[in-house]
């Protein structure tokens, strides 16, 4: 939904509580990075419970928790008739009138502490200091104090004669089960606020968002989960991760040119000191060359530079795409990168030479090698020893007519991405499967788009199996299931015990399989699968 | 369920003898585990040179097998040598290129796969290019491009099929192209078009096992026996 911000008169810090784009967001719990609600319970609840102020925003985060869905009474916990009476679904009551007022603003139901701070206030005269022990035997979990606080509150309800005995007897009987899950306002409202913080970042300015959480991700237990949950949710947003590339020399992600870039040190196995070598040999070729690194071709890196850096940071470099800039296929340089590396360093020099004396010419790999080929052997030329010549000859026939054929395939390509940088950028197994099978995406599902009938063409990235204790299928095996495809990831898959037994063989990570659903209350419902 | 790459090979030798023998050509062709469709666009061929072939007694050591090389090829003896040295490449350089190649067959590395090389497949390879193999990647400190712990020998794998029925005479590459009356293209004996026909005969074979074998024809089979 369109929102009304002028952003260039909004202070980040305090933003207008009202934006509907926030609220939007938060509803269709479009949740990763906002603050307490990026679990998927907190994701789940927000959609269901569609907060449209700070009061409900408040109210979930206190009662998102397991104290408050623990909460049973009528056959439903706490958090759940919250929102069903917020969404009109249940009728809101009271169980006494008297509680109205302190129970309006959460539809009847106790979320706050502070709410039954102003029961006790309201039904049993309690004053604020009566009623602050109230909240600290209920907040602290005080039994010996709970104890005195009840004695207290019976006979001031007795005085009061607002509510009988019975009714006092079980008004308390609530507040004390609610010490389970009662969080205190002034605490979820702050939590609150910052939730909304965020998820006005994330509105408003999405680039700059996820690149401050990719850029800190490190700082979480599994930061590549974190980071592939983050890309994931920006390919939902439609904003692009660009692959990491060397002439930015950015060590983590930045935000360049308006584009979010991989950052090079999170590529496995390059790290900052890599990177730091790296920068101080790329500046001395540059100047060596007489060329800025965004000018160099494939032939300027292969010659100079490669054999100064250690083979796997080259391979690596190659295989995340950190190269790209130079114009050739990724398996073109991988090969050619090993042809080099089988010439000797007095070889290499001599080509280097060759280079440096014809700047402006481009040369193939193999116009080098037959200079090689072609310059004196022994002391005054590139071969130093006569076995060499038949050593290099054979590289070159392997340059000029190579065993097969070198290109990039999409299968090779998704594989290296997904083991280098963690998640597929540039290239998805997907790519290499006829998808028209499905009419549905990872991104229709999570988006809730796809109609009560789903098909979908996905990579099983997770399976989650899950022994049913109870019912029918007591004892089955059922599964959940995480999918992917280019557009991104989807969970809250359920594969019930029927279907899991008849295509278990089919489940397992890497595989590719069109399945078909069904919309259910949680998520999709499979009722078929075909492995591809 | 398996979903390894399988590479059917075959080395073409300058000897009979698996103990001996040095590859003078090497051939493959992947073939897709799920849909068994042979990735024809997808070959790996070279020429290789065998380590002594310059000596000079190279040619009468090993005239027989040159001369049968060459009538497949319809070329002089002396002209199948002179391909090999003008086209060969040497051996550690077409070993670590068959291996660079097999490598971009493995899957990923995952709880369930923990050996993710391609599997070989081919005609006679546990009795002749498996040994040969092995033996030159250890001469040559390369490591081998198959873990070997799955191989399918195409030999075996008919003899099991035909072993009480008849059908081909023996069980020779030759025999089994006329009895499948199997068409082909390129000349036999040239590794590569015998590397696609083996591909072929697998394929098929494979094929019809997998719409015979039913888990539940096979689990609790000695159940009660």
């Amino acid at each position: 939904m369109a929102c009304n911000c002028d952003l260039s008169q909004v202070d980040i810090t305090n933003p207008p509580l009202d934006c509907p784009k926030v609220w939007d967001l938060i509803s269709c719990g479009d949740c990763k990075g906002i603050f307490q609600l990026e679990s998927q319970l907190g994701r789940s609840l927000a959609k269901q419970l569609k907060p449209e102020n700070m009061e409900h925003l408040s109210a979930l985060i206190s009662i998102s928790r397991p104290g408050a869905m623990e909460s049973i009474w009528d056959n439903k916990s706490a958090t759940q008739h919250y929102i069903d009476r917020k969404n009109g679904i249940e009728p809101i009551t009271y169980f006494h009138p008297s509680l109205e007022n302190a129970l309006k603003s959460t539809y009847g139901v106790i979320c706050y502490q502070e709410q039954s701070m102003k029961i006790a206030k309201d039904i049993a005269g309690f004053n604020l200091q009566e009623a602050d022990n109230l909240r600290k035997a209920v907040g602290k979990k005080l039994p010996k104090l709970m104890s005195e606080v009840k004695i207290k509150f019976l006979e001031g309800c007795t005085k009061q004669k607002i509510v009988n005995e019975k009714e006092a007897e079980e008004i308390f009987g609530w507040i004390q089960k609610g010490q389970r899950y009662l969080f205190c306002k002034s605490h979820g409202v702050a939590y609150a606020y910052n939730s909304y913080i965020t998820a006005f970042a994330k509105a408003h300015y999405p680039k700059q968002f996820f690149t401050s959480y990719l850029k800190h991700s490190h700082s979480k237990p599994d930061y590549k989960e974190e980071i592939k949950e983050l890309i994931n949710n920006m390919k939902m947003m439609d904003i692009p991760v660009y692959p990491p590339n060397l002439t930015l020399f950015n060590e983590s992600f930045q935000l360049i040119d308006n584009k979010i870039t991989f950052g090079l040190t999170d590529i496995k196995g390059i790290g900052s000191a890599v990177i730091t070598k790296l920068k101080d040999k790329v500046k001395n070729v540059e100047e060596f060359i007489q060329k800025s690194i965004d000018k160099w071709n494939w032939t300027d890196f292969l010659v100079f530079l490669s054999a100064k850096v250690d083979k796997t940071s080259v391979e690596n470099l190659i295989n995340s795409g950190a190269l790209d800039f130079l114009q050739t296929e990724r398996s073109q340089m991988l090969h050619d990168y090993w042809i080099w590396s089988q010439l000797r360093e007095r070889e290499q020099l001599w080509v280097q030479n060759e280079l440096l004396r014809h700047p402006k010419k481009q040369f193939t790999l193999s116009e080098l090698l037959q200079y090689l080929l072609d310059s004196p052997t022994g002391k005054a030329g590139g071969i130093y020893h006569k076995k060499r010549v038949t050593f290099v000859k054979s590289l070159k026939k392997i340059v000029d007519k190579p065993p097969y054929k070198i290109r990039d395939a999409i299968r090779i390509t998704a594989k290296n991405e997904k083991e280098l940088l963690g998640i597929n950028l540039t290239a998805h197994k997907l790519d290499d499967y006829d998808t028209s099978l499905g009419k549905d995406t990872c991104r229709d599902i999570m988006k809730d788009s796809t109609g009560l009938f789903v098909t979908v063409v996905a990579e099983v990235v997770n399976v989650r199996e899950h022994k049913i204790k109870s019912g029918k299928a007591k004892g089955q095996y059922m599964a959940f299931l995480t999918l992917s495809d280019q557009t991104g990831e989807a969970d809250s898959i359920a594969v019930f015990s029927d279907i899991y037994s008849q295509y278990k063989d089919h489940l397992y990570e890497g595989s590719v399989c069109f399945f078909e659903g069904k919309v259910g209350k949680k998520g999709i419902i499979v009722n078929k699968i075909i492995s591809l | 369920m398996n979903h390894k790459f399988y590479i059917c090979y075959d080395l073409e030798t300058d000897s009979p003898n698996p103990e001996e023998a040095h590859p003078t050509e090497i051939a493959a062709v992947p073939i897709e585990p799920r849909s068994l469709k042979i990735l024809a666009d997808e070959t790996f061929n070279v020429i290789v040179q065998p380590p002594d072939l310059n000596e000079k007694d190279y040619f009468e050591n090993h005239s027989d097998t040159i001369h049968w090389h060459a009538s497949n090829h319809k070329v002089e003896a002396k002209d199948m040598l002179e391909k090999w040295k003008k086209e060969g490449v040497e051996q550690k350089l077409a070993l670590q290129e068959f291996n660079r190649y097999c490598k971009q067959f493995e899957i990923e590395k995952t709880s369930q796969n923990w050996y993710v090389d391609p599997i070989p497949v081919g005609y006679n390879i546990i009795g002749f290019d498996n040994k040969i193999l092995q033996r030159i990647c250890q001469d040559n400190k390369v490591s081998c491009p198959f873990s070997f712990v799955n191989q399918v020998d195409i030999m075996h794998l008919l003899f099991t099929w035909f072993e009480n029925i008849g059908g081909p005479s023996n069980f020779k590459m030759d025999t089994l192209r006329e009895f499948f009356q199997m068409p082909h293209e390129g000349t036999a004996h040239e590794a590569l078009t015998d590397v696609i026909d083996t591909a072929r005969i697998f394929v098929r074979f494979l094929q019809f096992q997998r719409k015979q074998a039913h888990v539940k024809k096979f689990k609790g089979a000695f159940n009660g026996v």
